[in-house]
C-alpha cells in the first residue's frame, strides 16, 4: 500500500498529461484525415505532362487537354468528314477538288457567325438538302447517332475557336507592325 | 489521500477531452458540401432566370449506390450538374458530364474515375492520401477504365485504350509477361536457327547493341548490351548455320547475285515494284507497317540467304507473315540483286565495320557458354527460336491486376516521382530499368504519347470482378479454319495477314467471308492473275502472288461454294431493267444522292470510294442492290453513308450502275 501510494504520487501527473494528450490526439485524428499531397500540387505528374504535351502555340484553345467529347468528335471527323472538308475544316480535303460545288469551309468567318449549332446538327444528320444545298454533302443520320453527331459538332466548334484565335492573334501582330 | 488525488487529476484531464468531443460535431454543421450546394442553388437560380431548365436542389447528401458493383459514390453531392446538359459551360464542380453511352446514375463515378466514393470532402474524394490505394485517375487515363469491363473489343470512344492495347500487341509484351486478354500466337521474332548463314557478322553486333539505329521502328527493343556482351552473343549466335546455304558461300551463284548486270538490277527493281513489296515493307516512311523496312537490307543480309528466303520463307521461319511468292528463278534472283545493289547502308563506315567484325571473339567453348548464358538471361528465347536452346515460361512478372496494384508492392527504387501507380507505370514505360540496375526489361523507345497510351491500357488490367450483367459481349469470332487445299493456299500466300475471313485475320484488306456472294468468279480469277488497285487513294495493294492456275481454280471454287451469304441474292432484277429505270437511277445517283462526290464514273467524280465503271463485270447485281440499301450491313465501319434509299430507288440506282461499261471498253464513259 505504502509503496503504491508513493508510486501514484510520483507518476500521476505524467500519466494524466499523457491521457489528455492521447484523448486530444484521438479527437483530432478522428476528425481530420492526413492529406499526403499538398492541395496546390498538381494532382498528378501524368496529368500535368498531358497538358504541356498538348500545348500548341499556334492554337490558343488547344493549350488545354482535348475534352472527351472533342476527342471523340475528332475521331469521327477524321473518319467521315476530313476527306472533303480537310484537316482544319477549311473545305480543302484531298477529295475537295473533285467536287462541284466545293465543300464548305466550316471555320470561315461567315460560318462561324451565321451557322447555328442546330443548323450544323441538321446538316450532318440530313445532309446538304437540309439547307437547300448540294447533295454532295450526304446525310449521316443513319450512320451516326445523335450522341456521335453531338461529339462532331463539339469538335467543329473547337476548330472554329482555334481559327478565330489564330485570326485574332494574327490581327494583333499586324497592329504591332 | 493519494487515491483521491488520482480522481482529481482524472477529472481535470477528462474536461478538455469532453469539450473537444462536444465541439467536434459542430464541424459537420458547416460541411464543405453544404457551401457547395448553396453555390449551386445560386447558379441554378441565375440559369433559371436565363430561361434554362436548371432547378435548385434540396440541401442534403446525395449518393449513387450500386451493390452489384460495390460502389457508394457521393460525388454527386457536389457535382450537381452532372446530368444537366445546359451546364456544359458551368464552372466545376457543376459542369455537366460529357455525353457517354453509360447511365451515370447507375454505374456511379468511381468505376471509371476511381477516387474515394464515400468521402464527402474534396480532398478526401479526389486526392492521393496515405494508405488510400485508389486516387482519382488523371483525365487522360480514364479510358483505361473502359477496358476493365470491355475485355474483348475496344468501345469506339476509348481511343487511348485502343492505342495502348495495340502497342502492347505490336510490342509482343506477351512474349515475356502473362497478360489477361492477350494470347501468345506464334513467335514474335524470327527463327535464329540459321542466323549464321543469314546476316553479316558486323551487322549482328551493331543490331544487338542498337537495334533502333538500323530500324527506327524496330520491333526488337534495345537491351542496353555492352559492346563486349553484344560481341559474345553474336559469336554464339553465328555458330547457328544452315549447311546447305553455307556450301554456297563464295559460289558462282553468290557472285552472280552480287555482280549482276545493270539490266538485271533494273529488271529486279521493276519486279520489286510490281510485286508490291511496299504493301508490307515500308520504304522511306511510305508503305505498309507489317514488315521491316528493307532500306539497308543489302548491308545486313547475305544474298544466298535472301534468295533461299524468297523461294520458301517458311523453311526458315514457320510463323512468318511473308507470302511464298510463285516467282521464276530469274525474277527471284534479279530482285535479290536489286536489293543487294540498291538497298545499302550508305552511312556505314567500312573501317568501323571491320573493327566490329574483328572484335567478335572466336567461338570457343567458354565464349559459347557465355553467349548462351546471355541469350537465356535476357530472355531472347521468349521471342526467338534457336535450335537446341531451351526457353522457360513465365519469364517476367504476370500483369494480371497491375492496374490496381498496391503502391506498397511497387518498388520505386531511387526514383523521385509521385508515389502513385500511374507515375510508377509511366516511368517504367519510358525507362524500364529506372527502378534498379539488375532489371532486365528492354527499352522500347516509346514516345511520351505511346508510353501514356500503354499505361492507360495497363490500368485496365484491374482484376476487378465485374458482375456479368455489366460485361459487354464481345463479337470476336473464333479463328477461321479451312481444311485441305484451300488451307494450304491460305498458308502459302498468307492471305490472312491482310484479309480477314469472318472477322479473324488482318484488317488491311476486305473481309472475305461472303466474297462468293459479292464478286463474280471470272473476275476473282482475273484479279488473282493480275491484281489492280480498286481505290485510287489506297497505298496498300494486293501483291501479284504468282499463283498457279490450279491454285486459282481451287480458291475461286472455295469462294463460290463456301464463302457465301445466302441472304444476298445473286440478281437484283427478274428481267433486264428498262431504260426508264436506268435514267431514273442516273438522276438519283447524280442529283438526289450526289454519289459522284466519292465515286468516279467515266473519269469524273471523287476519289474516296472505288470507281464504278464496269461494275457489272465485277459484282453481282444483288449485292450492289443490298449495299446501296445499307452499306453498314456489310462493313459496319464503312464511310459510305446509308442514305436511306427506298427499295425502288436502290433498284434504279443499281440498274444505272449496271449499265456502266468498263472504261476503255470501246463504248466510252457513262456520260
Amino acid at each position: 500500500m505504502q509503496s503504491s501510494s508513493r508510486d501514484c504520487r510520483c507518476y500521476l501527473p505524467r500519466n494524466v498529461a499523457l491521457m489528455i494528450l492521447a484523448s486530444l490526439l484521438l479527437t483530432i485524428s478522428c476528425n481530420q484525415d492526413r492529406v499526403v499531397t499538398e492541395p496546390d500540387d498538381p494532382p498528378d505528374v501524368g496529368q500535368a505532362r498531358v497538358e504541356t504535351a498538348d500545348a500548341d502555340a499556334t492554337h490558343g484553345d488547344s493549350e488545354r487537354l482535348m475534352s472527351y467529347e472533342e476527342a471523340n468528335g475528332l475521331a469521327i471527323y477524321e473518319r467521315y468528314c476530313m476527306v472533303c472538308h480537310g484537316p482544319e475544316a477549311a473545305g480543302d480535303g484531298f477529295n475537295a477538288f473533285n467536287l462541284d460545288p466545293k465543300p464548305r469551309s466550316l471555320t470561315d468567318e461567315f460560318t462561324r457567325t451565321h451557322l447555328t449549332e442546330e443548323e450544323m446538327t441538321r446538316s450532318i444528320r440530313i445532309g446538304g438538302r437540309s439547307q437547300g444545298k448540294s447533295p454532295l454533302m450526304p446525310p449521316w443520320g443513319q450512320v451516326l447517332n445523335e450522341r456521335q453527331i453531338g461529339y462532331l459538332v463539339t469538335y467543329i466548334q473547337l476548330l472554329q475557336r482555334r481559327t478565330q484565335a489564330a485570326y485574332v492573334s494574327q490581327d494583333g501582330s499586324n497592329e504591332v507592325e | 489521500m493519494a487515491p483521491l488525488r488520482l480522481w482529481i487529476w482524472f477529472g481535470i484531464a477528462s474536461l478538455p477531452t469532453l469539450v473537444a468531443l462536444a465541439v467536434s460535431p459542430v464541424r459537420h454543421v458547416f460541411p464543405e458540401w453544404k457551401t457547395v450546394q448553396k453555390a449551386y442553388n445560386r447558379l441554378a437560380g441565375e440559369r433559371y432566370a436565363m430561361g434554362q431548365d436548371v432547378r435548385p436542389v434540396e440541401v442534403g447528401l446525395r449518393q449513387t449506390w450500386n451493390p452489384r458493383l460495390g460502389i457508394v459514390d457521393r460525388c454527386t453531392t457536389c457535382h450537381l450538374g452532372m446530368e444537366q446538359p445546359a451546364l456544359h459551360d458551368a464552372p466545376q464542380p457543376f459542369r455537366s458530364h460529357p455525353s457517354t453511352p453509360h447511365r451515370l446514375g447507375e454505374i456511379g463515378c468511381t468505376v471509371c474515375h476511381r477516387g474515394q466514393g464515400r468521402a464527402t470532402t474534396t480532398e478526401a474524394a479526389h486526392g492521393a492520401r496515405e494508405h488510400w490505394e485508389s486516387p482519382m485517375l488523371p483525365d487522360y487515363y480514364v479510358s483505361g477504365s473502359c477496358g476493365s469491363c470491355h475485355l474483348g473489343s475496344n468501345p469506339p470512344e476509348a481511343h487511348i485504350l485502343a492505342q495502348g492495347r495495340q502497342i502492347i500487341e505490336r510490342s509482343s509484351c506477351v512474349a515475356c509477361h502473362e497478360i489477361p486478354g492477350f494470347a501468345r500466337s506464334g513467335q514474335a521474332g524470327p527463327d535464329l536457327s540459321a542466323i549464321g548463314s543469314k546476316v553479316r557478322p558486323e551487322w549482328l553486333v551493331k543490331w544487338l547493341r542498337q537495334p533502333f539505329d538500323y530500324l527506327p521502328r524496330s520491333e526488337m527493343p534495345d537491351f542496353h548490351l555492352s559492346e563486349q556482351e553484344a560481341a559474345t552473343l553474336a559469336s554464339f549466335l553465328l555458330t547457328f548455320k544452315d549447311g546447305e546455304l553455307d556450301a554456297l558461300a563464295g559460289s558462282r551463284l553468290e557472285r552472280s547475285l552480287l555482280d549482276a548486270s545493270y539490266e538485271e538490277i533494273e529488271y529486279g527493281e521493276t519486279r520489286y515494284r510490281q510485286l508490291r513489296c511496299i504493301s508490307c515493307h515500308p520504304q522511306e516512311g511510305r508503305g505498309g507497317v507489317l514488315a521491316p523496312d528493307l532500306g539497308k537490307v543489302g548491308s545486313k543480309t547475305k544474298p544466298i540467304w535472301l534468295d533461299a528466303w524468297l523461294r520458301d520463307p517458311r523453311k526458315f521461319f514457320s510463323d512468318t507473315l511473308m507470302p511464298q511468292y510463285g516467282l521464276s528463278e530469274r525474277d527471284r534472283r534479279s530482285v535479290v540483286s536489286f536489293l543487294m545493289a540498291e538497298f545499302v547502308d550508305y552511312d556505314s563506315d567500312p573501317e568501323e565495320d571491320e573493327r566490329i567484325a574483328s572484335s567478335i571473339p572466336e567461338p570457343t567453348d567458354a565464349v559459347i557458354a557465355e553467349g548462351k548464358r546471355l541469350y537465356q538471361s535476357y530472355g531472347c528465347g521468349q521471342c526467338h527460336e534457336l535450335a537446341g536452346v531451351e526457353t522457360r515460361g513465365g519469364f517476367a512478372a504476370g500483369l494480371a491486376g497491375i492496374g490496381r496494384k498496391d503502391i506498397d508492392q511497387l518498388d520505386f527504387g531511387q526514383v523521385d516521382i509521385h508515389r502513385t501507380l500511374v507515375d510508377w507505370l509511366d516511368t517504367k514505360m519510358r525507362t524500364p530499368r529506372a527502378y534498379g540496375e539488375q532489371l532486365k526489361m528492354p527499352d522500347y523507345r516509346f514516345s511520351d504519347e505511346e508510353a501514356r497510351q500503354v499505361v492507360a491500357a495497363l490500368l485496365s488490367l484491374a482484376g476487378d470482378s465485374i458482375p456479368p450483367e455489366y460485361l459487354p459481349a464481345s463479337l470476336d469470332r473464333p479463328a477461321f479454319e479451312a481444311n485441305g487445299p484451300f488451307k494450304r493456299i491460305v498458308e502459302k500466300y498468307q492471305c490472312l495477314t491482310c484479309h480477314s475471313i469472318g472477322g479473324s485475320g488482318g484488317t488491311m484488306a476486305p473481309d472475305l467471308a461472303r466474297e462468293g456472294s459479292i464478286a463474280k468468279p471470272d473476275w476473282i480469277a482475273r484479279y488473282f492473275k493480275l491484281p489492280y488497285t480498286l481505290r485510287p487513294i489506297m497505298t496498300e495493294r494486293m501483291p501479284e502472288l504468282g499463283m498457279t492456275d490450279d491454285e486459282i481454280k481451287t480458291a475461286v471454287n472455295y469462294f463460290t461454294l463456301v464463302l457465301t451469304d445466302d441472304s444476298v441474292p445473286r440478281e437484283a432484277f427478274k428481267s433486264a431493267p428498262d431504260s426508264e429505270t436506268v435514267e431514273a437511277g442516273k438522276r438519283l445517283f447524280y442529283e438526289k444522292y450526289g454519289c459522284q462526290s466519292c465515286h468516279q464514273v467515266g473519269g469524273e467524280g471523287g476519289y474516296v470510294g472505288p470507281p464504278l465503271d464496269g461494275l457489272r463485270d465485277r459484282l453481282y447485281s444483288g449485292f450492289v442492290y443490298e449495299w446501296v440499301l445499307n452499306p453498314q450491313r456489310f462493313i459496319p465501319g464503312t464511310i459510305d453513308p446509308n442514305q436511306g434509299l427506298t427499295q425502288e430507288e436502290a433498284r434504279a440506282v443499281t440498274a444505272f450502275l449496271y449499265s456502266l461499261p468498263a472504261l476503255g471498253g470501246g463504248t466510252g464513259g457513262a456520260d
